[in-house]
Parts: C-alpha cells; structure tokens; sequence
C-alpha cells in the first residue's frame, strides 16, 4: 500500500505542476508533455484507488502529511494506536476522519 | 484548487524581500540569492534543501514566460510558512530556461510549505498576471529602491 500511495503522490505533484503551469503559461498547449506523463501516471494505478483519490481531490489535496498527529487536511488529531497501525503497515494510510491518504515519513 | 480569490500581494512583499540589481547569469546563482530574504525572514530553514527543490521543479516544468518573468516555487519540507521574495536583474539578463532563447529579468521565488502544497495557488496567480501586463514590469525593472519596488507590488490588485 506504501507504494500505492507513493504512486498517487508523485501524480497528485505531477497534477500541481499541470495546475500551476496553467497559472504561469496563458498558451494552454505547453502542457501537452505533462498530461502525457499524467495519462502515464493513472493507467499505472489500480481503478478502484484512482477513484477514491479522484473523489477526494475535489475537496482539495488527496494525499495529505501527518503533522503533531494531526492530519493536515482535516485537521484532526489522529489517534496514535491508528498512527502505529498505518507505521507498521497493519492498515492503510488513510486518515480516520477525512479518508484521505496520509502521507508519514517515519524517518 | 484554491485558485479564485484574489491575493494581497501587500501581506507578502516588503522592501526586505526584494532584490534589486541581480547581477548573475546563471540560474542556481539567482536562485540562491532568492533564497537569502526568505532565510532572512525565517520562512526557509534550509538553503541546500529548498534550492535542490526548486531546481527539481524546474526541471520538472519551467516556470519561465515568455516575455522573461520567471516564478521559480516548490513544495519543501524546508519551507515553514508561504513566502515570496523578488529579483530584478540588471544587465542582459539571466539565462533561466536553456530551452529558450528569452532571458529573464524579473523573478519572484516562491516558498510552498510541503504540508499545504496548494497554498501558494492564489499568489501564484496574482504573480503571474502582474507578469504578463507588460507597462507594470518595464515599470518595476526601473524602481531605484527595494521600498519603491515594493511598493509597487504591493499596491497591484490582482
């Protein structure tokens, strides 16, 4: 699963820069390179995981740090027998209270 | 994406952030001394980090216009709060994207803390169409002081 979520990390970066790059760039046809790596990205992810992190980026980021065992989309403490379980890998890195991905680094 | 509200720039830019007179060619070196107001100001903790994410951005994407305005951001675990700072370069210019021929004479260096990577998008935006009016950078790229230049920007309503 760490994988899985490192994987839809590295696409929700990529997503960024596309989003950015429309920001910076008002000619919509530079980004023709980075919707490829994008399209390359996704067909890399199993389905049923694209659509969960597909319906949470409508609300903003899907992959979200894990700071002071809080979880920086909600907001929320998250408990730290939760925070052991996702550290040792017993359960999926997902928030107990907004479902988003967490992404800990336990260095 | 939070990319719809307007952004004071006023709450961003002092005369302590910006720049004046950078006089380099290269692109690292420029980046460095970007970086500098933004340690300064307590919103980067650490130089080599942030610089090395900023160039892995830009390699990513190149965050130069057209008409030389460079934005250079990254998302870093060494950045603590959103900052920008501001560099008007003196001389011929510097060669920011080797890819391009254009060189640029106006950067703003944008910090992203990694724990709110789209916090920067509203900023980005003012930035970026402060960029494109033309009149308003020939403007800026004459300021004579860090107060006036930044006065300036402060004063753009995106």
């Amino acid at each position: 699963m760490k994988e899985q979520v490192q994987q839809l990390l590295e696409l929700q970066e990529l997503e960024f820069i596309s989003k950015e790059s429309a920001i910076v760039h008002s000619d919509g046809d530079a980004d023709e390179d980075l919707e490829t790596r994008i399209c390359k990205k996704r067909r890399k992810i199993p389905a049923e995981l694209l659509a969960r992190y597909d319906r949470l980026t409508q609300f903003g980021p899907s992959i979200v740090a894990v700071k002071g065992g809080m979880c920086v989309g909600c907001n929320l403490s998250i408990p730290q027998g939760d925070l052991n379980r996702i550290i040792n890998g017993s359960v999926e890195p997902v928030c107990p209270h907004c479902n988003r991905f967490l992404n800990i680094d336990v260095s | 994406m939070a990319t719809a509200n307007p952004v004071n720039l006023k709450a961003f830019i002092t005369p302590d952030r910006v720049i004046l007179g950078l006089e380099t060619e290269d692109r690292s070196a420029a980046l460095e001394r970007l970086i500098e107001p933004l340690i300064a100001g307590d919103i980067v903790v650490d130089k080599a980090q942030f610089l090395e994410d900023l160039e892995r951005r830009e390699a990513e994407y190149t965050t130069m216009t057209d008409n030389g305005i460079a934005i250079p951001h990254a998302r870093s675990q060494a950045v603590r709060r959103l900052g920008i700072s501001v560099g008007l370069v003196s001389g011929k210019g510097i060669q920011f994207d080797p890819e391009s021929d254009t060189r640029c004479h106006l950067l703003f260096c944008i910090a992203v803390p990694a724990f709110a990577p789209t916090s920067h998008m509203p900023l980005l935006q003012a930035v970026a169409k402060f960029g494109r009016d033309t009149k308003r950078v020939e403007k800026i790229l004459v300021s004579k002081t860090q107060a006036v230049a930044a006065r300036y920007l402060a004063s753009y309503k995106s």
